[in-house]
């Protein structure tokens, strides 16, 4: 075994270890996602409430899986369920 | 070093992918997401590190690293690029070694974006294609490595197996493995629905999986039958072959298993059968890769035997095992089918399609083991050659079409015996008129006739339900019609896609029906300037040339064709012989045509050059089989095609929407460069056949009219006073028998002087002066003009000198012969033309 | 239910005469597959089954005549059996062995057709055909298999 691949062999483990041990390394992962999570509604709600959605845009909801979904579909795009009784409004 | 690091990486590809499993087991039971996410970023890496080795193995081969065993089998210095680069794949090692890496980068790919619907079956789906990614990834390593080195190396490799030197070889393992690969992720989500109970959306969730992996299967099955057709040189495509028939049948299945998912994403059913015939279809691909490498079946393609048979074999037991065990652990939560109609309603059509691929793929199977099976029950072995896959496959695939045919006319209502009503005229109306083209056109074969009687039937129903459906939104809407089927398209490119597979099948059961029932083979000895006629062809051999590079001697025929009098093209089939692998290989002419392809493969010649014996293939129909297979992918790429969703403009800018538009883009650009590439292969290439701008006038036809300003200033022109018979000679000063002829012609011409016969010389390609020299060094009398535009050559369609063309008092064209006549046969053709009396 | 009965019913069928094809193809069309040896010892009456047989070719006895076109050629015994092949050391050593060894039962083939490409010495050929009144096999088809296709020997190369 050479020098040189011996090197690169001590590299690439180094990196490697180092990408796959990477989640047990981040303390405070956990809240930081919950908080994107928080800002991200906010927003959506914000969004909402300014910005009247126009009539074509009517968002209905699958009664599966509670996705937001345009009208007109047949089945729910998210989770595949039929919509044939009519989605919920 | 390159060996070394590539080694490495595959090692450290082992070790990941078992951590990849482990972790995320423990991500799962611990409800630990770190372990999940440790997972997750062990599965990215696994396609970068197996990548590399890709890369690293390639490279190797580019720069001929010949103490790599492998590179020293499947390649040579005097290899152009594209082959060594695609020599990669051409053995077991380096096959290995693009499956474990595309195993790898389909896994990564499918966790990467999780809908809500695949987040529930991930953790677990990421578990066993790990570990399938692991076991190929061990064996690569462990009993296959491809960067296994030579004690010794050699100066030079052996070269890649002449047979293999052809784009469909080339791009067949990729497209095979990308389907064997891509049936690993919506087999591992199977797995994963069964074990966390979630049962019902996995089909959904893998759609598009399913379909590429399908796609894939069907393109590197197409590939295959064309570079068989076009390079093995016995005119067919299909031999039943057992490795054949084994990347037959995980298609087959995987067929019956998209129908079946649509059934369970309506809600109707079908689950067990689904997870059967995933389960099934995952282990066929086992057993695919099984049979090319353990030589226990007995194949003409297979690797040669190795010890790596016996762990797949072991790997197929424990897939089936397991799964089986799976569903049965689960079968109180499997729904049994929900029937909405009977058997003639959109389930029932649906039921009899997976019935008949399950047959198939159990025909097919036990077509392919059938030495072993009749031994083991009767004591004596039994091979199933293609009269017996024909006659026990043929009306299976009839009645799948048949069925085809009546679907579309059923639409998804339960009053199917009301819609059949309706559409019954349209139905045996198409099966009419397609058997009376067919019986118009020569096909008068009952079995033929019943075919295409179903084909009919097929096309019939399909085009009208598709144009109600079309016409329907085109009077809702109002916009032009061009419009309305974009819209359509765009909207539902899953339904128009089946649309389109389906017409592409159609198209395949016509090539498959004119080329099976009505084969032709005949052999021909030709000699140099004489016509024969085959079949309403006629062939004349212009000559045999030969060619010595590259350690490779080529032998060729150059074949001028005609239909009726019409040329068509001069075909060059053609024999290598390589004296690396003392190996000679056919190279077969092929000319393709609407109704038929001519074909013709050279068998041998004789020792002068003056004599070739051809085998004369014409297969009926055969491009619609091409034509048809190229639907069919392009079916399957509009079926896996995104929504087209209405956004609206602000949604349109946004960044999410954006990266759709562009991967859209990208889709867009590599699909139709796919096709672009599928269809030059199929009708670009060059099949051993040169056009030249015109062909010979044949013996019976009208000799071409020119005018020739000749050597002395005078013009001579034909027709002339019509003498009984006139010589047109056609030489050049620069050629040796050229030369001969002149003082024959020469002197056969001062011995009939007193006859009405005209010589006329015409010098080719030549400039005065030696013309002149040649002229005054032979004495030539006779009227001789140089052809200074080449017009004349062209009109007479001659493609070297000499050749002569004698006509008759009609001036038509009496005897033609390329090369110098012998001298009895040139006075013979003479007398018989002024003995004959003038009409 | 009353339309699944139908249903299995359908199913049923189609599977009964999937298999019935099977069956009467495999007495009708399936080729006896045999070894030199059992072909050699075949009584009269089953000559005029269509056979399969499969042996080593031995390379000095191919004669090709290309204006028939028709080749011919020997083919000697290796035995049918996948197993035995492999304790015997696989499929090119057995080959191998077949064409060296001395009063092999042996087989003369002929097939009016042009010489295959692989057509050569101790490649193994299956051929499908029928055994003449003159004990010479009559092939429709011949498929060959180039012995070391997949194991080259490697050129220059010092020592084993």
């Amino acid at each position: 075994m050479s020098l040189g691949t011996i090197l690169i062999g001590i590299a690439i483990l180094l990196m490697l270890v180092a990408y796959i041990t990477q989640p047990f390394h981040e303390i405070g992962t956990r809240q930081e996602d919950t908080i994107e999570v928080w800002v991200k509604q906010m927003r959506e709600e914000g969004q909402n409430t300014t910005h009247p959605t126009p009539s074509s845009d009517i968002k209905v909801t699958c009664p599966n899986c509670g996705e937001p979904i345009q009208k007109g579909h047949h089945f729910c795009p998210q989770c595949g369920a039929p919509l044939s009784e009519g989605p919920i409004p | 070093m390159i060996g070394e690091v590539g080694t490495l990486l595959i090692g450290l590809a082992l070790i990941t992918s078992g951590y990849a499993v482990l972790a995320a087991l423990l991500g799962i039971i611990r409800k630990d997401r770190r372990w999940t996410q440790s997972a997750k970023n062990a599965t990215y890496s696994l396609p970068m590190l197996l990548g590399i080795a890709v890369i690293l193995l390639s490279i190797a081969f580019l720069t001929n690293h010949f103490e790599f065993s492998y590179i020293a089998r499947n390649s040579s210095r005097d290899l152009p690029i594209y082959l060594k680069f695609s020599a990669v794949w051409a053995g077991q090692e380096g096959s290995l070694l693009l499956w474990s890496f595309l195993q790898a980068l389909f896994t990564a790919l499918a966790i990467r974006r999780p809908s809500k619907l695949t987040a529930q079956l991930l953790p677990w789906a990421a578990v066993f294609m790990n570990s399938i990614t692991a076991f190929f990834v061990a064996v690569t390593l462990l009993l296959s490595n491809p960067f296994e080195t030579l004690p010794l190396p050699p100066a030079d490799g052996l070269g890649l197996n002449p047979l293999l030197r052809h784009p469909g070889m080339i791009f067949h393992p990729p497209a095979m493995y990308v389907g064997y690969v891509g049936l690993a992720v919506p087999f591992a989500s199977a797995l994963a629905a069964l074990v966390t109970g979630n049962l019902k959306h996995w089909t959904a969730a893998i759609r598009s999986w399913t379909l590429v992996a399908w796609i894939g299967l069907g393109l590197g099955l197409l590939l295959g039958m064309r570079w068989a057709y076009d390079v093995l040189g016995w005119g067919g495509y299909w031999g039943w072959d057992p490795v054949e028939n084994a990347g037959l049948m995980p298609w087959l299945t995987t067929t019956a298993f998209l129908h079946g998912a649509i059934m369970q994403d309506e809600q109707r059913g079908f689950q067990i059968g689904n997870f059967l015939l995933i389960i099934f279809s995952y282990a066929l691909v086992l057993f695919g890769t099984f049979a090319t490498r353990s030589g226990a079946i007995q194949s003409v393609h297979a690797y040669a035997e190795s010890d790596i048979g016996i762990y797949f074999m072991v790997a197929i037991v424990v897939v089936l095992v397991g799964s089986l065990a799976l569903l049965v652990w689960r079968r109180a939560r499997l729904k049994t089918t929900l029937v909405q109609g009977g058997l003639l309603s959109r389930s029932g059509m649906f039921f009899l399609t997976l019935v008949l691929l399950s047959t198939l793929t159990f025909s097919v199977f036990v077509g392919s083991v059938l030495p072993t099976l009749t031994d083991l029950l009767t004591r004596q072995k039994f091979e199933a050659g293609p009269a017996w896959f024909d006659r026990v496959t043929g009306p299976q695939f009839a009645a799948l079409v048949l069925i085809m045919g009546i679907c579309p006319i059923l639409g998804r209502s339960a009053q199917a015996l009301s819609q059949l009503k309706k559409w019954r005229w349209l139905a045996v109306g198409g099966a009419a008129s397609a058997v009376i083209l067919a019986a118009a056109a020569g096909f008068t074969q009952g079995t033929a006739l019943l075919g295409f009687a179903v084909v009919g039937l097929a096309s019939a129903t399909a085009l009208g339900a598709y144009g109600k459906g079309l016409a329907a939104r085109h009077r809702h809407t109002g916009r032009s019609l061009l419009h309305t089927v974009r819209e359509l398209v765009q909207q539902q490119p899953r339904r128009y896609g089946g649309y389109l597979v389906h017409i592409g099948i159609i198209f395949m059961a016509v090539g498959i029906i004119g080329t099976r029932l009505y084969p032709f083979e005949e052999e021909l000895t030709l000699t140099v300037g004489k016509p024969e006629d085959i079949r309403g062809y006629t062939l004349l051999l212009e000559g045999l040339k030969q060619n010595s590079e590259n350690n490779t001697i080529s032998t060729w025929a150059n074949i001028a064709a005609y239909k009726d009098t019409q040329y068509l093209v001069t075909l060059t089939p053609a024999t290598n012989r390589y004296m690396n692998f003392e190996q000679a290989v056919g190279v077969p002419a092929l000319k393709p045509g609407i109704r038929e392809d001519l074909y013709l493969i050279l068998a041998g010649w004789s020792r002068d050059g003056r004599q070739a014996t051809v085998k004369v293939m014409i297969n009926p129909l055969a491009n619609f089989l091409w034509l048809g297979g190229l639907l069919f992918l392009a079916g399957g790429v509009l079926a896996v095609w995104p929504k087209h969703t209405q956004v609206g403009r602000k949604e349109s800018a946004a960044p999410e929407n954006q990266q759709i538009k562009v991967w859209r883009d990208i889709n867009l650009i590599l699909t139709v460069s796919l096709f672009i590439g599928a269809g030059w292969t199929m009708w670009g290439m060059p099949h051993g056949t040169i056009k030249y701008a015109q062909g010979r006038p044949l013996p019976g036809q009208s000799a071409p009219a020119f005018q020739l300003t000749l050597l002395d200033g005078t013009q001579v022109s034909l027709p002339d006073q019509s003498p009984q018979a006139t010589v047109v000679s056609f030489w050049a000063p620069w050629c040796a028998s050229c030369e001969e002829g002149l003082s024959f012609l020469q002197s056969t011409w001062g011995a009939y002087q007193d006859h009405d016969i005209a010589f006329i010389g015409i010098a080719h390609q030549s400039d005065r002066a030696s013309v002149e020299n040649a002229v005054s060094r032979y004495g030539v009398t006779y009227p001789v003009g140089i052809d200074t535009e080449g017009s004349l050559a062209k009109a007479y369609g001659i493609t070297g000198v000499p050749e002569i063309f004698i006509l008759d008092a009609e001036g038509e064209i009496a005897y033609l012969h390329i090369g110098l006549p012998e001298a009895e046969t040139f006075i013979k053709e003479l007398d018989t033309l002024i003995g004959e009396p003038i009409p | 239910m009353e339309s699944k009965k139908t249903f299995v019913i359908a199913g049923i069928l189609i599977v009964v005469a999937v298999i019935y094809l099977i069956i009467s193809s495999t007495s009708s069309t399936a080729n006896y597959f045999l070894t030199v040896e059992e072909v050699l010892a075949l009584d009269a009456p089953e000559t005029e089954r269509a056979l399969t047989v499969s042996g080593a070719i031995l390379g000095e006895t191919i004669q090709y005549d290309p204006t028939l076109p028709v080749v011919t050629f020997t083919i000697v015994q290796i035995p049918g059996d996948p197993q035995e092949v492999e304790r015997q050391g696989g499929l090119a050593a057995v080959l191998h062995a077949a064409v060296n060894t001395p009063n092999v039962p042996s087989l003369e083939i002929v097939y009016n057709d042009i010489k295959p490409d692989l057509l050569k010495h101790e490649a193994q050929a299956i051929i499908r055909g029928r055994l003449g009144d003159d004990r010479r096999f009559y092939a429709d088809e011949v498929y060959l298999k180039c012995p070391s296709r997949y194991q080259e020997a490697l050129p220059e190369q010092a020592g084993d």
